[in-house]
């Protein structure tokens, strides 16, 4: 719309613009100061006269088409078209650590775990997922990535391993209890190495960490939970523990569920293979509550259709003005 | 007050004549225009154009119309100039110039020659509504004057062509003349035999036709022709017309079917108008331009000479 001041100088210019479309279609072509000539319907009696003059006015009407998008483009390109849009960054900034306790008093669920994993795997649609395992120490199995296919894999050969005690796929138990480091089950240093596990420390990012485990500790951790718990706040990362169902060991539970809380997130526990699947999914809809609210939206400059046009149509019009010696 | 039209056109004369034609041109010039017979013939009436000097004053007296003595005709040829000074003639010429300019020279050129002969010349064109024929004038003011009634003819809207003097003249005009016409590419067709037939039959007749314009050259070269008279569509008989001012747009875009095509129709035209004019027994000359004009009055006066 035309803003106000200059309404009555578009008004003007458009009086102006029909006073001359109609002058000049009113003087006739001997007020022009033409050339005068006699017997002229001997040249336009002439059928390929009239089929030239049809093609001069089709080429005529062509070149007002093309001169009127012209203008169109060139006025669409002043107005400085953008294109608005809303990013939500909820999915792409999120990162998702699992972290698997594979002592021996875990190792009856952490199958049922891994399948659920799995399944999880294929609904995921541009987090990045990374898996830790621990024992007496931690290890990697894969770090923070957004290629399923190798998460997929290795979480198959995960559940290989874990399934027939290491002797097909990757072996967790060996691998996570060497010789030199006395003690089993040491939660506390896992859960350090968990969150040493994720990176872009200095990127924005949705953090969090699925801690698989009983928190049965057999020996002597470097980190308590309590001081894990402390390191994952500190790093902004949250921990959703996942702990088998016991009636004789609530206090173990409650320190975990403790920890878990003092990080942002949940104790959940395991009654059956059925309820991992619920908890991921819980894991995921509180991760993406938390994240929603963060909407960016973005001003791109979209100058390039219709400069081209402007341009493209420029060139036909030189063109034009050059093959017809206007 | 414009100035006088013969002394260009006597500068044309000196211009061409001095090499070669001058002579040939008093050869046959000479023989076309006798100076006055005395071999007196008959008396008869009065008709316009007859000379007043011819008038029998005292036959006259004791008759209630005018008498004049007629002398024998082989030997009093008058020059007639029939002249177009319709609204066509002021477009151009093939050359570029006025057409009334480039007639106004021609009649000059046969009048200039008739008067220094001491012949009497008359002339015949439209006055905007009918035919006009002159009184005889035997000097240069009085050829002078005749141009003069051409040039005042300019800006007319008058639609009469040389056909309609002739006509107008065939039945009029008694002595024997020679009759030079002065016209632009008027539609000339076998219809028009019988009149140029009985005017033959009577006088010598020359014609010379100012030659078109063409208006896809002019169109080509940039300009604008445009059509100076409202005239009726011809070809095809559609009546559709083509309106005063209509034009041919500038830089029309040069078409070689149809620049074919005009070029062909224009040669069928003037091919049947050569044709009916020789089938008539009059000698036929085109002129586009000034430069062409001398050159093209010895022509006809040498063809003229050796058809007869």
């Amino acid at each position: 719309m035309v803003t106000r001041p200059l309404l009555p100088l578009a008004v003007a210019l458009g009086t102006l613009a029909v006073i001359a479309v109609a002058l000049a279609l009113a003087l006739p072509a001997r007020a022009r100061g033409r050339l005068p000539v006699a017997r002229l319907h001997r040249l336009t009696a002439l059928p390929a006269y009239a089929r030239v003059r049809r093609r001069a006015l089709l080429r005529g009407l062509a070149l007002l088409l093309v001169a009127a998008l012209t203008c169109g483009f060139a006025l669409a390109g002043v107005s400085r078209p953008t294109e608005r849009e809303t990013i939500s960054p909820k999915r792409h900034l999120r990162d998702v650590m699992l972290c698997l306790d594979t002592s021996g008093s875990m190792i009856g669920y952490d199958a049922e775990i891994i399948e659920a994993y799995a399944r999880m795997v294929d609904s995921f649609d541009g987090e990045r997922i990374g898996m830790t395992v621990f024992n007496s120490t931690a290890v990697t199995v894969f770090p923070l990535t957004d290629d399923y296919d190798m998460a997929s894999e290795f979480l198959q050969d995960a559940y290989d391993g874990l399934t027939t005690f290491g002797t097909e796929g990757l072996d967790f138990l060996m691998a996570t209890q060497p010789q030199n480091v006395p003690g089993s089950s040491l939660i506390g240093d896992g859960l350090a190495s968990c969150v040493e596990a994720f990176d872009r420390r200095d990127e924005d990012r949705s953090r969090s960490i699925v801690l698989a485990t009983d928190n049965e500790l057999a020996g002597t951790p470097l980190f308590s939970l309590d001081e894990a718990a402390g390191i994952a706040e500190d790093a902004g990362v949250r921990v959703y523990a996942l702990a088998p169902e016991s009636w004789y060991f609530t206090t173990a539970l409650d320190e975990l569920e403790a920890a878990a809380e003092r990080t942002g997130g949940a104790l959940h526990s395991m009654s059956d293979g059925a309820a991992i699947d619920r908890i991921v999914a819980s894991v995921q809809e509180t991760e993406a509550r938390l994240t929603d609210g963060r909407t960016v939206t973005l001003f791109h400059d979209r100058p390039l259709v219709p400069l081209f046009g402007a341009g493209l149509g420029t060139l036909i019009l030189l063109v034009a003005a050059w093959r017809l010696k206007l | 007050m414009t100035p006088a039209l013969l002394p260009r056109i006597r500068a044309q004369l000196t211009l061409h004549t001095r090499r070669r034609v001058s002579g040939l041109l008093e050869g046959g010039r000479s023989s076309v225009f006798h100076g006055r017979s005395l071999d007196f013939d008959d008396l008869r009436e009065y008709v316009p154009g007859d000379e007043i000097r011819d008038i029998d004053w005292k036959a006259t007296a004791r008759h209630t119309a005018p008498l004049v003595k007629r002398y024998a005709e082989h030997r009093r040829l008058r020059l007639g100039l029939v002249v177009a000074s319709g609204a066509t003639m002021d477009a151009l010429s093939a050359g570029g110039e006025s057409k009334r300019d480039l007639a106004i020279l021609l009649a000059g050129i046969a009048g200039w020659f008739a008067v220094r002969g001491g012949d009497e010349v008359c002339l015949a064109t439209g006055d905007g509504h009918r035919t006009r024929l002159s009184r005889p004038e035997s000097s240069e003011a009085g050829l002078e004057h005749l141009l003069r009634r051409i040039l005042s003819q300019r800006g007319t809207a008058d639609a009469q062509t040389v056909l309609d003097h002739l006509a107008w003249l065939s039945t009029r005009l008694r002595r024997r003349h020679l009759l030079v016409v002065v016209s632009d590419e008027i539609d000339l067709d076998e219809d028009c035999l019988r009149l140029l037939r009985r005017l033959t039959a009577h006088h010598e007749l020359l014609w010379l036709t100012v030659a078109e314009a063409d208006p896809l050259a002019l169109a080509a070269e940039g300009g604008t022709p445009y059509d100076a008279v409202a005239a009726l569509q011809a070809a095809g008989g559609n009546g559709v017309r083509v309106p005063a001012g209509a034009h041919v747009p500038a830089g029309l875009t040069p078409d070689a079917r149809l620049r074919e095509e005009f070029a062909r129709a224009e040669e069928q035209r003037r091919a049947r108008t050569h044709r009916v004019l020789r089938a008539a027994g009059a000698v036929h000359e085109t002129v586009g331009r000034t430069a062409e004009a001398v050159p093209a009055f010895h022509r006809l006066a040498e063809r003229h000479r050796r058809v007869r």
